[in-house]
């Protein structure tokens, strides 16, 4: 049992034992601490503080889970010259992350037949679930379109036509990650991920349309154009398979080159950022970040396209709010004891909530601090929040409500009973290409977002603006 | 009163007789020998009269009607398998049987490589019953799991099959009682090849068996009760080194079935070692992206 101290609302700490270069970090409620599945990533937090080079602390959010190496939920920054850089810090799904876009139409207008239409065009126009892509139609990437779109990040697709410049202003890192190099991915990845763009994938992927249900800080929502009863869309995905091989490529190749050594879990394994092999697996992360931007552009195309098509909607009155990643290591410029230095902060399962002032982010975002997405289960709620820029987690925040439940569980629970049709009774329409993947995902797999939220409110990293009720859900 | 002395004691001997006929009457069972057999069984198969999951088995030697004492007697004997752990391959066709006249239909199993142990010992199985002078079937052995009896409708159930997975657990010595029920009346134990485990995130399976190539089928069969489609792209290795090598083997082909035909898994972790069980068994711990 590890004990830990509580040092200021919703934060707790993890003191440090023999091996541990930081103490631990955690963000939570007491509540949320009740869990009696706490104990295992809490293991994993301990064993994140073993990394050399790591400065800070090993932190968790409150929607922290067991995930390999480190827990999914966790953020480790090391110092960019003598630190390394950990593909399990940053997880299969690169740039896994959210993107949330709002339609100038109260979702109260919408009429059963017309919800009905919407979701069988997002459907028909984005492939989700297992073995659904654009495999057979003209939009195969060629070796020429991986080296300008892992380049150019969500810019490539952009000028294809899917979106609009302006969409650009609305992604964290302007949608695309530097230093990408598609020469440094390998041949199976780029053939995982060749028809693969533009489309969600399975698991807890989805697009969700629904409702802002309620504002909690009007000022702010109202400057980014996101009004009560507004319909939202909000999207979930990643780099696909191209993304879960170069990370598998990496781990494989790192673990054969030793680079386990000496960590107490061999998922941790990590090269120093300035090796080669570091240099390499950044090269070809950013290029996996890069292909995840493109697709959840393309994704967001697609949703425009269904809008225009059953509503009459121009696309380009269907603004992007914000696109985060949530599993990513950036080199990101912070302050320890005053002094700036460059880190390599490794988000797994938590998003960057850099406060107002902070110079990447775009003009309006430096007034108001940046977006922070927070999708909960398909049945309850996700939140738009607002990030505070706490230095004490490098300027991160959660990513989600977190699992409470394992997949075998939850299939077990909805064994021989309608999960759409109960789904339907609550107000949500859902659409799947899976019946396994409906029972996986149903609410009660997940903890309540809404404590989860509460935990990061108290922490002091972030603050609610608006919380988003889902209604049309497309899962893979 | 001599008369009645004797018209009793015929009538007891007659009683005695009659109890002794009933007394082996009821030691008569019909019995077989047979694996406990597991796979990811559709919801929905073609009509018929279905054995349910719990009563499908793989018999290994059929033994008809026979008093049990005898037999219950030499169990004692009963010749050691030489795996300790359950087996693993795959229903490969559908087959009506026998094929002049069917009474059933069937699917054929198909061993994997590190699994076909199970052959040598269902003949060793049968002579040890030819010694003991039971009447066995000595032909060449057909491993198949009846799926159902007679009605039924052959080209649906050719039509319909797909191949899936499976394993073996325990061997036993079941009863049939009748109406599609077979009750285990003895057991010779091993352990099951895999079991799924409890994850919040993502799948685990507790994975068993007595050597790395072991694991790894057992691994990789345990994947395909999850996405059946695996099958088709089974890699067969020669040699593992350590289980990190099974680990990227089990991804190789997770990458295959992705760039083919889509796949659920994103990858298996390098989670865990490879640990020791009594009995010689080895036990890795697999968690499975998802």
């Amino acid at each position: 049992m590890f004990k830990l101290q509580k040092i200021k609302p919703a934060t707790f700490l993890l003191p440090k034992e023999d091996g541990m270069h930081v103490p631990g970090l955690v963000i939570a409620t007491d509540a949320l601490l009740e869990d009696v599945e706490i104990q295992k990533p809490l293991e994993q937090v301990r064993n994140v503080a073993f990394l050399p080079g790591i400065v800070g602390y090993s932190i968790a959010m409150p929607d922290i889970h067991w995930g390999y190496g480190f827990p999914i939920g966790g953020v480790a920054a090391t110092d960019a010259e003598n630190g390394v850089i950990s593909p399990g810090g940053v997880g299969y799904d690169i740039n896994c992350g959210v993107r949330l876009a709002i339609i100038p139409m109260p979702f109260q207008d919408l009429k059963e037949k017309q919800k009905k239409a919407l979701l069988d065009h997002i459907y028909r126009l984005v492939p989700a679930g297992v073995g659904r892509s654009h495999k057979g139609s003209n939009r195969s990437l060629s070796d020429t379109d991986y080296r300008h779109l892992t380049e150019q990040g969500a810019m490539w697709s952009i000028a294809r036509g899917y979106g609009f410049t302006k969409d650009l202003e609305h992604m964290e890192s302007r949608g695309v990650i530097a230093h990408a190099d598609i020469n440094a991915v390998s041949e199976e990845a780029k053939l995982r991920g060749r028809d693969q763009l533009g489309t969600v994938g399975s698991g807890n992927h989805f697009v969700e349309i629904g409702e802002v249900q309620q504002l909690f800080l009007p000022d702010i929502a109202k400057a980014w154009g996101v009004h009560q009863g507004l319909t939202y869309v909000l999207i979930h995905s990643g780099s696909r398979g191209f993304g879960h091989q170069v990370c598998q490529d990496t781990l494989n190749t790192f673990i054969k080159q030793g680079y386990a050594q000496g960590l107490p879990d061999k998922q941790l394994v990590a090269a120093p950022i300035k090796s080669q092999a570091g240099q390499q697996y950044f090269a070809a992360m950013a290029a996996a970040a890069n292909y995840a931007f493109n697709n959840r552009q393309q994704i967001l195309h697609a949703v425009r396209e269904a809008f225009h098509t059953v509503f009459g909607i121009p696309g380009d009155e269907i603004h992007l709010i914000y696109d985060v990643c949530h599993n990513i290591a950036k080199f990101e410029t912070h302050h320890i004891d005053g002094v700036p230095r460059q880190l390599c902060v490794h988000r797994k399962g938590a998003t960057r909530a850099f406060g107002p002032g902070a110079a990447e982010l775009a003009p309006i975002f430096q007034q108001t601090g940046q977006p922070v997405l927070v999708p909960g289960d398909m049945g309850r709620a996700s939140h738009l929040m607002v990030g505070l820029g706490n230095p004490l987690t490098w300027c991160s925040s959660c990513h989600g409500a977190g699992r409470a439940r394992s997949r075998h569980k939850s299939m077990k629970a909805w064994h021989q009973r309608d999960p759409i049709q109960h789904m339907q009774d609550q107000g949500v329409r859902v659409m799947a290409s899976s019946y396994r993947t409906i029972a996986e995902e149903m609410p009660d797999a997940y903890k309540n977002v809404d404590d989860v939220v509460e935990a990061v409110v108290e922490a002091g990293l972030a603050n609610r603006v608006a919380r988003l009720r889902p209604h049309l859900v497309l899962k893979g | 009163m001599r008369a009645s002395l004797t018209i009793f004691l015929l009538w007891s001997t007659v009683l005695l007789v009659e109890a002794k006929d009933c007394r082996m009457k009821n030691d008569i069972k019909r019995l077989f020998f047979g694996l406990e057999v597991n796979a990811p069984w559709p919801e929905k198969l073609p009509v018929g009269r279905l054995l349910d999951p719990t009563h499908r088995h793989m018999t290994l030697a059929f033994l008809g009607n026979i008093p049990f004492s005898p037999l219950k007697a030499l169990l004692a004997n009963f010749p050691k398998p030489a795996m300790r752990v359950g087996l693993v391959g795959h229903f490969s066709a559908c087959l009506t049987l026998p094929h002049r006249h069917p009474n059933v239909v069937a699917w054929q199993a198909h061993w994997s490589n590190e699994s076909i142990k199970i052959i040598s010992f269902q003949k060793t199985l049968v002579d040890w019953l030819l010694q003991q002078h039971f009447a066995v079937d000595a032909r060449e052995w057909l491993p198949h799991v009846t799926l159902c009896r007679k009605p039924f409708d052959p080209h649906a159930w050719k039509k319909t099959f797909a191949s899936l997975p499976f394993y073996t657990g325990s061997i036993h010595l079941y009863e049939s009682k009748g109406h599609l029920t077979y009750d285990s009346i003895w057991t010779y134990p091993l352990q099951i090849p895999f079991e799924e485990i409890e994850h919040t995130a993502d799948i685990a399976f507790n994975i068993y068996g007595e050597s790395l190539l072991q694991l790894y089928q057992h691994a990789f069969t345990a994947l395909a009760f999850k996405y059946p489609p695996l099958l088709n792209f089974y890699l067969p290795q020669a040699q593992l080194a350590d289980i990190d090598d099974l680990v990227i083997a089990l991804n190789a082909i997770i990458c295959q079935a992705d760039k083919t035909t889509g796949c659920p898994f994103k990858a298996v972790s390098f989670h865990g070692e490879v640990m020791a069980c009594a009995d010689a068994i080895f036990k890795w711990e697999m968690i499975v992206d998802v």
